[in-house]
């Protein structure tokens, strides 16, 4: 039913930013909170789907595909602590934290 | 599908927040709301307005705003979807407050808002405020009991974590009455058992998925 919830929460949010989009607007960091969204929510889906497949989770299945594949979704364009750094300082206005020395 | 909010939804949001910022403990408060036709919202207005309206009460704590809405209360659905929307704003609320407090409160020589620890902990809160907002409109707009059900868990979910996530930034002063936060706590946890608990929506989801997949 979770699965189901964020599911709908994606598919309701994509309106929202089509309409932006379409009415000429920029969505500017919001991008940021999409992907952290979108690439967990594909993971929980395969998690979910795997945990209902039970002891056949192991075989061959397009689900074991598509999870793997998943896993790999909150590392890619930026992972998603990257993301929430972007979220947290662009979107929230929080301090950047110093940058780091170099040697 | 257009899904924003059109000119004069977006008129009675700021009308409303203008009257309500700074009048919270009015005595009057309720008298004026009337006037401005808040009780009369579940008969006259669209289920979209009452979600805008009580997206502002939620932001600004109205108290007793669900219970004292007359209206609303006739209708069970619109009812839980206001209390989702009032849920939406108070986490709004809580996420506002506690990202001024971080960006203030320094610690070891620097804000504690420019640690990624409290960093990413606000961040997830956006981002589950942010998604929960399309259910509690999207449910405005077909006030299906399987959608009314979604933005109640979502909407309850989210203010929810950003209760917790607002106490533990603030840490021990999040706790004294100096602040209102123990009150915004309370609040929120008071509203997710209020019109049907999470485990009664997500119940009615599950069965209302099972019966279309029975066709």
């Amino acid at each position: 039913v979770d699965a189901w919830i964020r599911a709908e929460a994606y598919r309701l949010y994509t309106w929202g930013t089509v309409t932006t989009l379409a009415g000429g607007g920029d969505i500017g960091p919001a991008g940021s909170v999409n992907k952290v969204w979108w690439s967990e929510l594909d993971v929980a889906l395969h998690e979910t789907a795997l945990g209902l497949l039970g002891e056949q989770a192991n075989a061959e299945s397009r689900w074991l595909d598509g999870y793997i594949f998943a896993l790999s979704g909150p590392i890619y364009a930026g992972t998603n602590e990257i993301q929430r750094n972007i979220v947290a300082e662009r979107l929230l206005g929080l301090p950047r934290e110093p940058k780091g020395v170099s040697r | 599908m257009r899904f924003a909010l059109d000119d004069e939804q977006v008129a009675l949001r700021d009308a409303l927040d203008k009257l309500v910022a700074g009048n919270r403990e009015a005595p009057d408060l309720w008298k004026r709301l009337d006037e401005l036709g808040v009780n009369d919202l579940a008969a006259e207005a669209t289920p979209v307005e009452v979600v805008v309206a009580f997206e502002v009460l939620g932001r600004h704590a109205v108290p007793d705003a669900v219970e004292s809405t007359a209206g609303v209360r006739d209708d069970a659905e619109l009812a839980t979807l206001a209390t989702a929307a009032y849920l939406l704003g108070a986490g709004e609320r809580v996420l506002s407050d506690t990202v001024a407090y971080a960006k203030q409160r320094r610690q070891f020589g620097r804000e504690i808002g420019s640690y990624q620890a409290i960093k990413h902990r606000l961040a997830d809160v956006r981002i589950a405020l942010d998604f929960a907002r399309p259910l509690v409109y999207g449910a405005a707009l077909d006030m299906s009991p399987r959608s009314v059900s979604a933005a109640k868990v979502g909407a309850g979910d989210a203010a929810y974590l950003a209760s917790r996530t607002g106490l533990q930034v603030h840490g021990a002063i999040g706790y004294t009455q100096e602040l209102e936060l123990s009150t915004w706590l309370t609040t929120i946890r008071e509203l997710q058992a209020a019109h049907g608990t999470a485990a009664f929506h997500r119940r009615r989801i599950l069965d209302s998925l099972l019966a279309e997949r029975a066709g």
